[in-house]
């Protein structure tokens, strides 16, 4: 078995220190140790020289021995037994017998060193590593040449030129210092040599791992070693094509980066390259995914500027787009410009056009906008009792009342699609609405007449009727239709705000299509007047359109969105990117900590508005629950939810709380409504479990006044005296195991489907379950069909006008039916009642000062926080409000440039 | 005669006829003194008893488009006759077309007013269409004809209690039976006239009204057109007559919300005698009373709808109806009686309205109105009388509120009071587990907990706030009711906030402190 390098050379000098030829090489020339030497002699130099080249004579003559085939050795593997009848007959190994390079075992660990292989024999001497490196001997004799060459010399050169002449060497594990004829030397081989040229082989067997290990560990010893640099280079390369090789490309392009930092013309990075990105854009090419194939061809120029050669492929792109944009434009000349809009944007999207054609593409784009905008579901389908964000928008867009809000600063501001004007006469008592007569170009709903709205008028005034709304009821008196333009209400009560009572929904005439002139019958039927209609509607998107298109023949300047496109995404992160990249125009929701992100300066994608009216988060109860009837539950519940904390630690995810606010009210706090003076519900665990307990004994009331009616009876049945105080005291034992059954009723808590609600509504509900309130949380799914029964509810609140809206909120219920009042005190109903009575705008606002504060006190809902509500638009659009009051505030003004 | 007439016989003494005469004559003069105006003759008045009805029935017969000819005066005439078998010597009936200016169809009878039929003038005189001195009812018929059959609507107006009867309405296929139709829808909308006669208590002081039927001694040959039997509800009205004319009106007062139940009518001795109790929402009856020249009269109705509207609106402000308030429907037939059946809990609509259904079994029940802890009023009601009726119901906003002021004040107090045992007691948990810090610091948030001193003025301030709205809108009843639940909430703090308790839980807390060595 051969013995190590290593261990053999060691022996073998050792072999001379015990006093073999190198013993007598140290008698005659005292080797240098490594401690300073002294001066010597030049007679006794001349000895060290006899006596060395004697050695070194031996030594070739074959001091080496190489151990024969299958000896007797004990060496080890490691080579750490000597054999003493071989120390005899050890020579230093020759450089072909050596396994070169050692191992990576051998290499990874080891201290370094060196070999020295010597001229005339071949043989290899291991030591210590020797000075300067890489490269030493070539090194060493370049130094020693240009010394040599010098015909004046000074002492100290003369001395280094010695040195150079026999250069010091050390053994592995031996203090004492060596020297060496420099002539005698063949090659220096540095274990960062052998290293790499492991790491080769290492490359060669596609080991990457290993050999990046030794050749960061070349680096270590030889820091900023050219051969080191290549040999990593040439890891890269190899990683990369077996990247290549396997189908993972954007693996080998990042290694490629690597390459491309370390030498940019590395000669084989161009082909490597194209063999990368060629099937990759190839593909995106082939399923249409221009985004993705722009996007590779933009890294690829972008990350390696000097090798891209992709001209072919951008022109491959450049002649795609082109074919859309014409395509695009005989659709817009055949009529049909929505395929024309979307062809257009979809050659937008495949490749920079130039000006001419840009100029086509956008009077395409222009004459037909659409928006596109992210949402998180279109799934508004799920059992809540109340409409769910995507039905929300889809009202929005599909339904326009005969007033709507038009701002919201601290008061609510009313605008109208149809009204014209309109006088309040007689202090108030009537009104005569003015409706208009003519249409702006962009209004998307038609005209209506006064009879549309006195139809809605019967139906809500109608007792027998769906619609009936008791609380208009009480205020109208009567109307007349004065004209097809003019409608008269008289009111028995004059109404406080009048628009916002008369914000309710028109239903469309039979023939509006026609007269209107939409051409798509399938508007006709519509059940209300509305803005927009639902053109399509899928899992991948949701699509609306004008009812009434913009008139053609316009300068394209005075055109606006022509439809809008839910899509959505199930990752937030999606969607992001995707507005980023111009996929999508809004997103219509941006969670609290997007926000800032979202505006940073490094972001030019577009704009994020807040909305003038935040999310007001509550729980209300439901008026069926018994829950309504125990205060004590009810306050116990409000005191143990920490509000700040989950606001700030689930919601908003910001401890500054930016962007949203702990709130006493169920309506914003910047609304007349809301109490300056108003005060949060504190966070008071203890009392919450005072109170829980108060519940508790109050539900076992009853039975113990049985039990001591039933007492007192007996007792005075036969005679005796009857004291309840002592008989409790006595039977306090038999009272409390009568009702030790009777618990708490296990509450159900409904959550709106939002991830951010759920994780807040689970905090609520393990919260409520320490302190021994038992609720369990439900959150509709897609596959229920029917509303759970539920005792509390945990729903986002965007009310408008606090007048009149609390009502619906309180009691989840928009029919206004005062027998859902019963479970409630005679004295809060008095006040909610006496809102629709108030004469005057500070009355109302006291009054809503003391329903805030009694909401609050008595918890008949229970306000969370409150959330500011953001949309971020791309750039590309403009015309929407400085502060909408909803996603799609003004929808009918916006404009996408192209 | 005079033998015949009053059980004398046998021989009297010369004397004693002139007395016996002279008494005779006094029998006989002073019922026709006595006598009810509207007799036009000198003959002396009939007995009230004995007084037959004269009604005039106005029967209009018109024709709408498509209908089938009718004769008009042929049903008058069926009608007539009708009502002859029907009533006999009961009524003194007349049957004539409309005048011109009277109401001809049935729209015009459904929305006919008492305003329509008779007017007070400024001279406190009346101006009637239809004198009482001439006729005591008169009943409008309308018959209709169309193309399916013929629509009959009746109503009856009170010419002595200036009212007007619901509306009663019939479709017959055939002319044949519009008389006889016609005549039943009469005699349903007829309502029988009594007056008072006298009240007493029974044994168990339980009181009771005695009125008497107008012809009540002529029975009609009809047993169903029998004037009053038990359960009958009778409106009672009170008629105060001109001081020097007594037969003609001075006032009329009607007397809402109370009712007589009859519970008996004499059919042999005194026909027509009726006994009944009075349901009233008044302290003291306002019906059996003693004046010179009043009349107490009551009509007798029976229900015609299924249930009626109830309004609560606030007496000072008739315009504002009272949304939302607590009504329990109570069956029984006296206030202090116990229930028949359990309560029906309602509340008043936007509109202030209830709806009560009537119930053949109870044709009166009680209802109570509630406001906070409060009974606001307790009536009785007779549902399906009349359509609607109004309560008047006193203003107790101003209480309520402070009623809810309080309670929040209230639970802010338990609140506080559990909160300081809270720290008590984690103080003392603190001291047992030797944490002199935390026992300061649980002391020292037990101190910053809402005290008496926190608690009088909050209490001052909703009281003067609540007597100040009181004082200023004039409502008396509502300070003092303010005062009271103050009051009461006063003597609450007082109670929680003893000198007694404070020393007590101070002495706790002095040694909880010395104990931890904060001293």
């Amino acid at each position: 078995m051969r013995r190590s390098v290593v261990s053999r050379c060691f022996l073998t000098f050792r072999s001379i220190r015990d006093g073999s030829v190198p013993a007598m090489l140290q008698t005659v020339c005292p080797l240098q140790t490594r401690f300073p030497t002294k001066r010597r002699t030049a007679g006794s130099r001349l000895w060290c020289v006899l006596l060395l080249g004697g050695l070194l004579m031996s030594a070739s003559a074959g001091l080496a021995q190489e151990e024969p085939v299958g000896s007797e050795s004990e060496a080890t593997e490691n080579g750490s037994t000597e054999d003493p009848q071989d120390v005899d007959r050890d020579v230093l190994p020759k450089l072909e017998e050596m396994q070169r390079p050692p191992s990576y075992d051998e290499l990874i660990d080891a201290e370094p060193f060196d070999w020295i292989v010597l001229r005339a024999s071949g043989q290899v001497i291991v030591c210590e590593p020797m000075e300067p490196r890489p490269d030493t001997l070539k090194k060493i004799q370049d130094e020693h040449d240009a010394l040599a060459v010098r015909r004046r010399r000074t002492r100290e050169e003369n001395a280094r030129l010695s040195e150079l002449r026999l250069p010091q060497i050390y053994l592995p594990g031996d203090p004492q210092a060596y020297r060496i004829r420099l002539d005698s030397i063949d090659q220096i081989i540095g274990i960062e040599q052998l290293m790499l040229e492991r790491a080769a082989l290492l490359i060669e067997e596609e080991d990457f791992v290993r050999a990046y290990d030794l050749i960061v560990r070349v680096q270590e010893l030889v820091p900023g070693w050219d051969a080191a640099e290549q040999q990593y280079i040439a890891l890269l390369i190899a990683e990369a094509e077996f990247h290549q090789r396997h189908n993972r490309p954007y693996a080998g392009l990042a290694l490629l980066e690597q390459v491309y930092d370390l030498q940019d013309d590395h000669p084989r990075l161009p082909e490597l390259l194209k063999s990368l990105y060629d099937p990759l854009i190839a593909q995106a090419i082939e399923q249409q995914d221009y985004s993705r194939a722009r996007g590779l061809l933009t890294r690829w120029s972008d990350t390696f500027p000097r090798v891209a050669d992709n001209d072919h492929w951008r022109k491959t792109l450049q002649d795609i787009a082109d074919r859309t944009l014409a395509e695009a434009a005989s659709l817009q000349r055949g009529g049909r410009l929505r395929e024309a809009a979307v062809r257009a944007r979809e050659a937008g999207r495949i490749w920079d056009l130039p000006r001419q054609r840009r100029n086509v593409l956008g009077e395409i784009v222009a004459r037909y906008q659409i928006v596109r905008v992210g949402v998180e579901s279109l799934d508004g389908d799920r059992p809540f009792p109340v409409p769910l964000p995507p039905v929300r928008r889809h009202r929005e867009l599909t339904e326009e009342p005969l007033f709507s809000v038009d701002r919201f600063q601290e008061v609510t501001y009313y605008r109208s699609a149809f009204i014209e004007d309109w006088d309040p006469q007689d202090l108030g008592r009537s009104v005569t609405f003015h409706l208009r007569t003519s249409r702006p170009w962009w209004h998307p709903q038609p005209l209506i007449k006064a009879g549309q709205i006195a139809d809605a008028l019967s139906r809500r005034l109608d007792p027998d009727s769906d619609e009936y709304d008791p609380r208009l009821a009480s205020f109208v008196a009567g109307f007349t239709v004065k004209s097809p333009t003019r409608l008269e209400v008289r009111f028995s009560r004059v109404p406080l705000s009048l628009a916002a009572l008369f914000r309710m929904l028109i239903p469309a005439a039979v023939d509006e299509d026609g007269s209107e002139g939409n051409p798509d019958a399938s508007a006709a039927g519509s059940p209300v007047v509305g803005g927009f209609r639902l053109r399509e509607s899928g899992d991948a998107e949701r699509s609306y359109v004008r009812r009434i298109p913009e008139p053609d023949g316009m300068n394209l300047l005075q055109y606006h969105v022509a439809e809008i496109v839910e899509e959505p995404f199930e990752n937030r992160d999606d969607m992001i990117r995707a507005w980023r990249r111009g996929r999508i125009d809004v997103i219509a929701s941006v969670r609290p900590w997007e926000v800032d992100p979202l505006r940073s300066s490094e972001n030019e994608s577009g704009f994020v508005q807040q909305q003038a009216i935040p999310a007001s988060h509550v729980i209300v109860f439901n008026p069926q629950s018994d829950v309504l009837r125990h205060p004590q539950l009810r306050r116990a519940l409000s005191l143990s939810v920490p509000r700040e904390e989950i606001l700030k630690r689930i919601v908003l995810r910001d401890d500054r709380g930016r962007h949203g606010r702990v709130t006493g009210s169920v309506w914003p706090a910047s609304s007349y409504a809301s109490d300056p003076r108003g005060q949060v519900v504190e966070y008071n665990p203890y009392l919450a479990f005072a109170l829980r307990f108060a519940a508790l004994e109050r539900l076992r009331i009853p039975v113990r006044q049985k039990l001591v009616a039933a007492a007192r009876e007996q007792v005075l049945k036969s005679g005796g005296e009857w004291d309840e105080t002592v008989w409790r005291e006595q039977n306090r034992a038999l009272l409390e195991e009568a009702t030790a059954d009777i618990q708490l009723p296990q509450l159900t808590l409904l959550c709106e489907p939002d991830p951010v609600m759920e994780a807040a509504a689970e905090t609520m509900v393990d919260l409520w379950t320490r302190i021994g309130i038992p609720v369990v949380l439900k959150v509709p799914q897609a596959s229920d069909t029917d509303i759970p029964d539920w005792d509390l509810m945990y729903r986002r609140v965007w009310m408008q006008e606090p007048l009149l809206d609390v009502w619906s909120v309180l009691l989840t219920d928009h029919t206004l039916d005062v027998n859902l009042l019963e479970p409630f005190p005679d004295w809060f109903r008095q006040d909610l009642t006496l809102l629709d009575f108030v004469g005057s705008f500070r009355l109302a606002r006291d009054q809503l000062f003391r329903m805030q504060r009694n909401m609050a006190a008595q918890a008949f809902l229970i306000p969370l926080w409150e959330v500011d509500q953001f949309t971020a638009f791309r750039g590309q659009v403009s015309g929407y409000s400085e502060r909408p009051v909803s996603v799609y505030d003004r929808v009918s003004r916006w404009v996408v440039k192209p | 005669m005079f033998r015949n007439v009053f059980g004398l016989g046998g021989r009297m003494r010369p004397g004693r006829h002139l007395v016996t005469g002279v008494i005779a004559g006094l029998v006989c003069v002073v019922p026709a003194v006595r006598a009810e105006p509207g007799s036009q003759d000198d003959s002396p008045p009939r007995p009230f008893s004995l007084r037959p009805y004269r009604v005039h029935v106005v029967v209009s017969v018109t024709g709408a488009a498509g209908g089938r000819p009718i004769d008009a005066d042929a049903v008058r005439a069926g009608v007539h006759e009708s009502l002859l078998r029907m009533y006999g010597r009961m009524w003194q009936v007349q049957v004539t077309a409309p005048a011109w200016r009277l109401p001809g169809t049935p729209e015009q009878i459904r929305h006919l007013t008492v305003d329509d039929l008779v007017r007070r003038l400024p001279s406190d005189d009346w101006e009637e269409r239809f004198p009482e001195q001439d006729m005591d009812k008169v009943v409008f018929v309308a018959v209709t004809s169309q193309t399916a059959g013929y629509e009959i609507v009746c109503r009856e107006f009170d010419t002595r209690m200036h009212d007007l009867s619901p509306v009663h309405a019939a479709v017959v296929p055939e002319d044949r039976e519009i008389g006889p139709v016609a005549a039943g829808l009469v005699r349903e909308v007829f309502r029988p006239v009594l007056r008072f006669v006298r009240r007493y208590s029974d044994d168990d002081d339980q009181e009771y009204f005695e009125l008497q039927a107008q012809a009540g001694e002529l029975p009609p040959p009809d047993p169903a057109a029998e004037q009053v039997r038990a359960g009958d509800i009778l409106r009672p009205f009170l008629r105060r007559m001109k001081r020097r004319d007594p037969t003609r009106l001075r006032l009329l007062k009607r007397l809402p919300l109370t009712y007589i139940r009859v519970t008996d009518v004499d059919l042999d001795v005194i026909r027509g005698r009726t006994t009944g109790i009075l349901l009233t929402h008044t302290p003291a009856a306002p019906f059996g009373l003693r004046g010179r020249g009043l009349q107490q009269l009551a009509l007798r109705q029976r229900p015609v709808a299924s249930s009626s509207r109830l309004r609560l609106v606030q007496r000072s402000r008739e315009q504002k109806p009272l949304i939302c308030q607590r009504v329990r429907v109570a069956w029984k037939l006296r206030s202090r009686d116990e229930d028949q059946r359990p309560q029906l809990p309602l509340l008043s609509d936007r509109n202030g309205e209830i709806e009560i259904p009537a119930d053949p079994d109870f044709p009166t029940l009680w209802i109570y109105v509630y406001s906070g802890s409060r009974t606001l009023a307790r009536v009785p009601y007779a549902p399906g009388l009349v359509p609607a009726e109004t309560v008047l119901l006193p203003d107790d906003s101003i209480r309520l509120s402070v009623e809810g002021d309080l309670k929040l004040l209230q639970d802010e107090l338990v609140d506080a009071v559990a909160l300081r045992e809270v720290q008590m007691s984690l103080a003392r948990k603190a001291l047992e587990e030797n944490r002199p810090e935390d026992v300061r610091h649980h002391l020292d948030t037990y101190f910053r907990l809402p005290g008496q001193e926190h608690f009088q003025d909050a209490l001052a301030l909703i009281r003067v706030s609540a007597v100040r709205r009181a004082q200023a809108s004039g409502n008396r009843f509502a300070q003092r009711d303010v005062e009271k639940l103050c009051d009461q909430m006063e003597e609450t703090l007082s109670e929680f906030f003893s000198d007694q308790r404070r020393a007590q839980r101070m002495a706790e807390i002095n040694e909880l402190r010395v104990r931890a060595g904060l001293e």
